[in-house]
């Protein structure tokens, strides 16, 4: 721009030429044909050519604009054009035009203003860049505070596991001691009653076998414990599925029951304790096999998918544990039973919660269930089919458990 | 057939009094029990037992601590030990090969009859 004093005694031309020329935006003239008349000097440095080299010539050459500027029919019409320096770069610019008449309805001439956006356009760039920056920020943070919740989750989840697990471990020995001086008690009059009458040696039958069905509670509770610690190796999920299925085989036939085994071949191997995986998968065959005394067909299916929002019953209490559309390996099992009423499923996964008959369960089945898939970062879950019966589905972190094994 | 000597040590003085029962009852054990583990080492040595049984936690020494002293004692070292124990369960034990650091195991409550077996098993063993 045009830094020179402007003497006000000058012709006035000169000083019109002078005030043009400190104008910020540029200033075009162009005549009725659209041949430029004049050319500021902001106009100069914008397009980087020289008054004397455009005046007279075609505007539409020079200016490179990307549309053809509109003239408008009312003075101080606006809008906003890509136009095309002489070396080629572009700049957007923000024009405003004005029609000069001679006298009314006869247009001899056109005034462009044109204002240089490149500058505020690289500011918008640049706040738009930061607002990315920011965004990806904010989403990492979001997820390292994800990350940093469920960490957390789970560490009170071990925590209390561990907590439970003294409180088990001290339990179990207190009472297995004096279970065993009644269980050998039991046995040495059993023993010494050997001819008894029928009802005094029933009485001693059902003692024993009393005292064997709170061992077995004991040893519930026991397993309960031990599920704070893992030993992780990789592993094929679907293996574990046919090791649970080779151990059910005939507990299977004996109840009539049909498998069937669907086990999808490109499932990831994990990072698991094989053991208690295979505990849980045994859990709920059993489980599966219970909830159909007349039997039926129980399937087994092994899958990779990435987790959906829909279809989480009872016993997805951590959702955070894992994310809606992380890649999982889901094993889920089925029967053809008549399902679960509504107030059982709301308590499945209580310790000691049973539907079964006094001696057949624990109530730990699927506490223990529970416990292992969190441990392992995943969940599971029971649900009732539309078409019938039960489905307990296994979801375990494909990813997660790959990172940790690595 | 003289009987085989059974040294019975815990600190539940009802479990040893019953199992002392059960086990003399079959006419082919003699059973001492031991309900002070500290003085176990001395009536072991005035007893001189074919084969100890023997709890794990205890009061004072620990069965861990007994076997190494058994060990240790010239007349003592060969005696077979049996452990019966509360705080593993009879799946862990068998998962185990009834055998934890070399030692066979049993998971209380323990049914008498497996206890017999046992019994026999290692006393065949180092006849």
């Amino acid at each position: 721009m045009d830094q020179r004093p402007i003497s006000a005694i000058c012709p006035p031309e000169e000083l019109l030429k002078a005030i043009l020329d400190r104008s910020s935006d540029a200033i075009i003239l162009l005549d009725s044909e659209g041949r430029i008349r004049e050319w500021s000097a902001s106009a100069a440095r914008l397009w980087g050519r020289r008054r004397d080299d455009v005046l007279g010539r075609d505007a539409g050459s020079i200016l490179g604009a990307s549309e053809e500027v509109v003239i408008e029919d009312l003075p101080g019409g606006s809008t906003t054009q890509e136009f095309q320096r002489s070396d080629g770069a572009t700049f957007r610019g923000a024009v405003e035009t004005h029609p000069l008449y001679a006298h009314r309805d006869v247009v001899t001439g056109t005034l462009l203003r044109v204002q240089d956006l490149s500058e505020t356009d690289r500011a918008h760039q640049l706040i738009q860049d930061r607002e990315r920056s920011l965004h990806e920020t904010l989403k990492a943070l979001r997820r390292s505070h994800e990350s940093l919740k469920s960490t957390q989750l789970q560490l009170i989840q071990a925590a209390k596991l561990e907590s439970i697990g003294r409180l088990a471990a001290g339990v179990a020995h207190e009472v297995k001691n004096p279970l065993a001086i009644l269980l050998t008690g039991v046995q040495l009059l059993a023993r010494r009653l050997a001819s008894a009458d029928a009802e005094t040696r029933e009485v001693l039958a059902d003692l024993e076998v009393a005292v064997k069905r709170a061992n077995h509670v004991i040893r519930g509770l026991l397993d309960f414990a031990a599920a704070t610690e893992l030993q992780l190796e990789a592993i094929d999920p679907g293996e574990i599925v046919k090791g649970a299925v080779a151990l059910l085989q005939h507990e299977m036939r004996s109840r009539h029951v049909r498998l069937d085994q669907q086990l999808q071949a490109a499932v990831p191997a994990l990072s698991l304790d094989r053991t208690k995986i295979e505990q849980i998968v045994v859990n709920l065959m059993i489980n599966a096999m219970d909830a159909m005394p007349e039997g039926g067909v129980l399937t087994v299916r092994a899958s990779v998918r990435a987790l959906s929002q829909s279809g989480h019953g009872v016993g997805f209490r951590r959702t955070d544990l894992l994310r809606v559309g992380q890649t999982v390996v889901a094993i889920e099992i089925e029967d053809t039973g008549t399902g679960i009423a509504p107030e059982t499923l709301a308590r499945a996964f209580v310790p000691f919660f049973t539907t079964k008959a006094a001696g057949k369960g624990t109530g730990l089945g699927l506490a223990v269930c529970r416990s292992i898939a969190e441990l392992h970062r995943g969940v599971v879950w029971l649900e009732n089919k539309p078409d019938g019966g039960t489905r307990a589905t296994l979801c375990l972190p494909a990813g997660e458990s790959e990172r940790r094994a690595a | 057939m003289n009987p085989h000597r059974i040294l019975l040590i815990d600190d539940e003085p009802a479990f040893t009094r019953v199992m002392r029962t059960y086990l003399q009852e079959t006419g082919r054990f003699e059973v001492r029990m031991e309900n002070d583990p500290r003085r176990a080492l001395v009536a072991a040595r005035e007893f001189a037992p074919d084969l100890i049984l023997m709890d794990v936690i205890m009061p004072d020494v620990d069965g861990g601590e007994l076997a190494s002293a058994f060990k240790a004692d010239a007349r003592l070292s060969h005696v077979p030990i049996i452990f019966l124990t509360a705080i593993v369960s009879k799946e862990f034990v068998s998962s185990h090969h009834d055998m934890i650091g070399g030692r066979p195991f049993l998971a209380k409550p323990v049914d008498a009859k497996e206890l017999v077996r046992a019994v026999d098993l290692a006393l065949k063993a180092v006849a």
